[in-house]
């Protein structure tokens, strides 16, 4: 082992293949999910239209093949692969904030305010870039009550401990309040598709949608990933990452804007996903071991991976779409026992 | 190098001080002991002086200057803390334990370079757990926990070293052994403050002793003047004798050994 390959630092370093193989896995994956669908599409076709024809200008694609590659298929799956991301990177960056691996990225009552927010503008009409917006700006309203609130109680307790209190607080409440408004909702229109949304699809998303969301998205991506190996700190507790020279109030603030921005940008366009920002950290930890500085980019390229995956499923499995959240759910719980009972290195 | 306390005093409310006026001051390669029974404030007093916890009253200067308004970044460069053994939520592999120590001496966006690495592996051979670098550690001994401690502290590279209770979870070889550690780091010019339950830890080692009992020093000196059988049967309550001895190797010793019937 010599000190220019093992600048990580920590045992089982990725080999050269699995990296390679882990940061081709999305492509190979999204090319995959171009071909299936109800509507065939071959591999032919799929290059004649990402590439306007390059060296197969004699074939003929015809309009509803492009149609379903260029605006049902392309944003779907990039949604996908973002949203995968975003979850699962927010989550791995709470876990390690909250120093505790059974959190994931609504701890502080970002889905839940999300989820009153959209239900808030299904119920009034807004269209769909309403509930877009206001399932963003609530999920970013819920945290900030979260933060506000454990701030105004902390008292000497450890605040981290306070904020998740403090987020099933605030859970709570928008929760219930999605609960009354379905109560008195208009049972033929409004309930279901209150109820379709909160269970989650990527069914109707367009590359309008994503345009919405990237940038929200990057501003929430770049500073984690900058800052990844300084997450490391925080799980080691306030009093330590202090004295090793960590400005701990100031670096989690930032984890906290970042990974809220990340996950309100996903329920926004998708609804409710559970289980992601969950299961993919410990899968990823799994691979890498806990040092962000590596299970940070791991956690991008198997979060995206995997709900890719999944969404294609979704739309190919039944004759019927299963909505996303349902099947990330019924995947997802099982995975994750799955991972409890064979990995050691997870956590413990 | 110096560091000095002032008339501190700190409680978690104002009407109940967990320690109230003490004073200190430690010279450059100064390994200073500090004594005193379970709750006397020693944990407390340590984090106040790394300004983790905000002093009620007094000061704590670095250099001169007061800790109070010194950025975290700044203070970890002169101080380095070794806190009693815990565990991480994640097992963390050793070196990249140690590899934290670095934080300081790192830029904000950054992780650590090959120099950081060295330096890092350079700690840990200075307290000889080289052989620990690949091992989780939640997986390995609390002993061995301690010294990944201390050489996540020294991969730091401060000045002062601030160790609560280090020898805590160590073997009687181990404690030995740290303790000689500890009066090489101060001949480097390290100065060095510790708890310790055992007087006959800061008679091998501390060129100063304090007793601290209920929040207050009860005295402070060399080690030898403070390490009284009069100020250990204060502080603990037991009785107990000091006896002078001539080591196989010829040199004198000062042992405390407790009387019991």
């Amino acid at each position: 082992m010599k000190a220019s390959v093992a600048t990580i630092g920590g045992k089982k370093k990725l080999t050269k293949l699995k990296l390679l193989l882990l940061i081709s896995m999305p492509f190979i994956l999204a090319l995959a999910a171009l071909t299936i669908g109800r509507y065939p599409v071959s591999l032919t076709h799929i290059w004649a239209v990402l590439t306007n024809g390059f060296l197969l200008t004699e074939v003929e694609v015809p309009d509803a093949v492009r149609t379903v590659i260029l605006d049902i298929r392309i944003p779907r799956i990039i949604a996908a692969i973002l949203i995968g991301m975003a979850l699962s990177v927010s989550g791995a960056a709470f876990q390690g904030t909250f120093r505790n691996p059974l959190v994931s990225p609504d701890i502080l009552g970002v889905s839940a305010g999300a989820g009153f927010g959209a239900t808030l503008a299904i119920i009034n009409s807004w269209g769909s870039l309403g509930i877009a917006f206001s399932a963003f700006g609530f999920g970013l309203f819920a945290v900030w009550l979260t933060f506000f609130l454990s701030n105004k109680i902390k008292n000497s307790g450890e605040i981290t401990l306070i904020m998740v209190l403090g987020g099933m607080l605030v859970g709570t409440i928008f929760t219930s309040l999605v609960s009354l408004i379905k109560c008195v909702a208009d049972p033929y229109e409004k309930l279901p598709a209150i109820t379709y949304w909160l269970m989650g699809s990527l069914s109707s998303i367009q590359m309008n949608d994503i345009y919405l969301v990237i940038l929200p998205m990057l501003i929430g991506l770049i500073p984690l990933w900058l800052l990844r190996w300084k997450l490391n700190l925080l799980a080691f507790g306030d009093e330590e990452a202090k004295s090793l020279g960590v400005n701990t109030d100031r670096l989690r603030l930032v984890v906290i804007i970042c990974a809220t921005l990340l996950t309100a940008s996903s329920v926004a366009i998708s609804g409710m996903i559970g289980w992601v920002g969950l299961v993919i950290p410990h899968f990823a930890r799994s691979i890498t071991g806990p040092n962000y500085r590596s299970l940070l980019p791991v956690t991008v390229l198997v979060g995206g991976s995997f709900l890719l995956v999944v969404d294609t499923l979704a739309r190919s499995l039944l004759p019927m779409e299963i909505p996303l959240g349902i099947l990330t759910s019924l995947i997802g719980a099982p995975f994750f026992l799955y991972l409890l009972a064979h990995s050691r290195r997870g956590w413990k | 190098m110096s560091l000095e306390i002032r008339n501190l005093s700190f409680g978690y409310s104002s009407n109940k001080l967990i320690f109230e006026g003490v004073s200190l001051k430690v010279e450059k390669g100064e390994v200073v002991c500090l004594l005193g029974p379970n709750g006397a404030g020693k944990t407390t007093l340590f984090k106040t002086i790394l300004g983790l916890y905000k002093a009620r009253q007094g000061q704590v200067l670095v250099n001169g200057k007061d800790v109070s308004n010194c950025s975290r970044r700044e203070l970890a460069k002169e101080m380095g803390y070794v806190p009693q053994n815990h565990m991480p939520p994640f097992p963390y592999s050793v070196i990249d334990v140690v590899l934290m120590g670095r934080t300081a001496h790192i830029n904000n966006y950054a992780v650590p370079s090959d120099l950081d690495l060295q330096i890092a592996r350079e700690a840990m051979a200075n307290v000889n757990i080289s052989y620990l670098e690949d091992k989780n550690y939640t997986e390995i001994s609390g002993g061995e926990r301690q010294l990944v401690l201390i050489a996540r502290a020294l991969a730091q590279q401060p000045q002062i070293l601030i160790m609560d209770e280090p020898t805590s979870n160590l073997d009687y070889g181990n404690q030995i052994r740290l303790l000689s550690h500890i009066k090489r780091l101060a001949k480097q010019g390290l100065s060095i403050v510790m708890s310790t339950h055992y007087p006959d830890h800061a008679l091998y080692c501390a060129d100063k002793a304090i007793m601290l009992k209920d929040g207050h020093i009860i005295c402070s000196g060399t080690s030898e003047e403070v390490l009284t059988e009069h100020n250990l049967s204060k502080i603990y309550g037991i009785d107990v004798q000091i006896m002078d001895t001539v080591v196989k190797n010829g040199e004198q010793k000062k042992i405390c050994v407790p009387v019991v019937a």
